[in-house]
């Protein structure tokens, strides 16, 4: 039961060294922008799962997400160069962050969290508009990498951003994990165990804000502009929509769920005002047609195809049935 | 199974596990625990009884820090817990459970019991080693992947009670334990809760309506009365204290 599957393992590290190359050796392009903003897209869906587990949904990862954006603009802007250097302190300060608001109030549950996340998120973007050192509602120009870095930064990107998904995956397996899904299920009785559930809860949502605040930084490197209008509450809303149309029952279904909406939204994009209705319309769809998200419908395809395959060559139904690892 | 003499007579010589002095729990102006002063001694099967809304529950929750006594103080192994957390409480070896769902619904049984030994051992591989003991122990293990959620309710208390047990507990709080049990599961019950206390040490308090159950295996009683403690004693002193009779048994001579 704790075992993780070794296939899937496999193929998942496969898949990432095969992406890291073609990215290393492709020029920049808009499709390796895609994969990039994709990757960004599946560490925040992956962040909002992460706190889900402990029954919370963090509508403060906007806040988080753009804090770390801006410390990293604030950081370029002033020369420092070291990209990963950057990207580290970014994510310290965001999870600093996180720390202080969630000792603050992870006190409270459920739909008051999540409402104080949402004040959060709109009460720090409107700070930004209100500093002029930020650049005020304009935001801030000129993060770049260092030219020489140029050619790397997709593959640098999306490798910090398979390391901190990976990083989820771990934590979600270990005792750790079992402890957050039990808090879920019934926080009286983890402090009847002599756990803190408030420190148990406070772990795994800076944790969330560590992630969250390097992919900001990401967010920062691979845009070269920001602005308080990036970090408004849509982006824990659309967090949320990738991890449950991809499905919430694994960490897979985050990242499959961002990188599906991810290009969605680049589709629909022709579509003007309308694109929004579009977009709008794919998420309601998918969640009408699979509950389970996406990740349950490719789950049911290689069912069915195991069994047809199991048929020819004349094996039990039952033997059959499978799960995504 | 009976020993010759009482644990509990034997254990009256040792300082009180916990002991209670004039503890009062007030809600505005309704008074849900009214100046009780008890002791529970090490190595006993202690029975909290009383009738419905006599404040069983509320000293439950005093006792496990998740309400704060308006009055009075409360220490354990000699240590004042009055108004401490409930996760201070717990690590100081009082463990107690939940008249419902005392257990990870949507949690695997292995998982519920990894999660109770969580503070027990370092490793995951020693709490997973540590919680199929647990659940061979208390008879789950023939379900260990069954969700809890999905077990039959005699399992699921069954359950309740390994979790608490895991981080072996000095003082076992169980909050009815026995309900919506058949008498064949309350027998293997009664029988784990004597070996508890004479084999692994463990004091229990034990609350419940299964009158025939808690004469059997308690050693003595308190009895709550509005809030108020009206007798002390074992099941014989108890049963026969006309107070008792009147208040409790509803018998009015």
């Amino acid at each position: 039961m704790f075992n993780i599957n070794h296939s899937v393992v496999l193929w998942n590290v496969a898949l990432f060294a095969a992406a890291i190359v073609w990215l290393g050796v492709s020029e920049p392009s808009y499709l390796t922008q895609l994969v990039v903003w994709s990757a960004i897209n599946a560490v925040l869906a992956a962040g909002m799962r992460f706190v889900l587990l402990i029954g919370e949904t963090n509508m403060a990862s906007g806040a988080i997400y753009g804090f770390a954006a801006y410390v990293t603009a604030i950081a370029v802007t002033n020369g420092f160069d070291v990209v990963p250097l950057v990207v580290v302190t970014a994510a310290i300060a965001a999870g600093v962050l996180g720390l202080l608001f969630g000792w603050v109030t992870l006190r409270v549950k459920g739909p008051y969290f999540m409402l104080i996340g949402f004040a959060f998120t709109e009460v720090v973007r409107l700070a930004y508009t209100r500093i002029d050192y930020v650049g005020g509602n304009s935001g801030m120009v000129g993060i770049y990498a260092p030219m020489s870095l140029d050619r790397w930064m997709p593959a640098l990107c999306v490798g910090i951003c398979y390391l901190l998904v990976s990083g989820f995956f771990v934590a979600e397996k270990s005792s750790f994990g079992l402890l957050m899904r039990a808090i879920r299920n019934n926080d009286k009785v983890v402090e009847t165990l002599g756990v803190s559930a408030l420190r148990v809860k406070l772990v795994c949502f800076c944790m969330a804000a560590l992630a969250v605040g390097a992919a900001g930084a990401i967010h920062a490197y691979s845009y070269h502009v920001i602005s308080p209008g990036d970090f408004s509450f849509l982006i824990p809303v659309y967090a949320l929509a990738y991890a449950k149309v991809g499905g919430e029952r694994h960490i897979v279904g985050s990242v499959i769920g961002a990188i599906f909406l991810t290009v969605v939204a680049q589709v629909v994009q022709g579509a003007g005002a309308l694109q929004y209705v579009l977009f709008g319309g794919v998420i309601i769809l998918t969640m009408l047609g699979v509950r389970g998200g996406l990740l349950d419908m490719l789950g049911w395809v290689a069912c069915r195809r195991r069994r047809a395959g199991a048929q020819r060559i004349g094996l039990p139904k039952d033997r059959t049935s499978g799960e995504l690892g | 199974m009976k020993l010759d003499m009482p644990v509990a007579e034997g254990a009256t010589r040792l300082p009180a596990l916990l002991e209670a002095r004039g503890l009062t729990r007030r809600y505005g102006g309704l008074v849900a625990v009214s100046d009780l002063t008890f002791e529970i001694r090490p190595g006993e099967i202690l029975g909290l009884i009383g009738p419905n809304g006599a404040g069983k529950s509320t000293t439950f929750n005093l006792l496990s820090g998740h309400v704060k006594p308006s009055a009075g103080t409360l220490s354990f192994a000699g240590e004042s817990i009055a108004g401490m957390p409930p996760y201070q409480v717990s690590r100081r070896g009082l463990v107690r459970t939940f008249q419902h769902d005392s257990f990870f619904r949507e949690m695997t049984v292995i998982e519920n019991l990894t999660v109770a030994a969580q503070r027990r051992y370092r490793s995951h591989r020693e709490r997973v080693d540590c919680a199929r003991c647990i659940a061979e122990r208390v008879g789950l293990d023939k379900h260990l992947d069954a969700t809890a959620g999905s077990l039959p309710h005699g399992l699921q208390r069954i359950l309740s009670i390994g979790i608490a047990i895991t981080p072996e507990p000095k003082l076992l709080g169980l909050d009815e334990p026995l309900t919506g049990l058949h008498t064949v599961e309350v027998e293997k019950v009664l029988t784990l809760f004597r070996t508890l206390c004479r084999a692994d040490a463990m004091t229990i308090l034990l609350v419940d309506h299964n009158m025939k159950a808690m004469m059997g295996v308690c050693d003595r009683f308190l009895v709550l009365h509005y809030g108020k403690m009206l007798a002390q004693g074992n099941a014989d002193e108890v049963r026969s204290n006309p107070d008792v009779i009147r208040a409790y048994l509803g018998i009015s001579e």
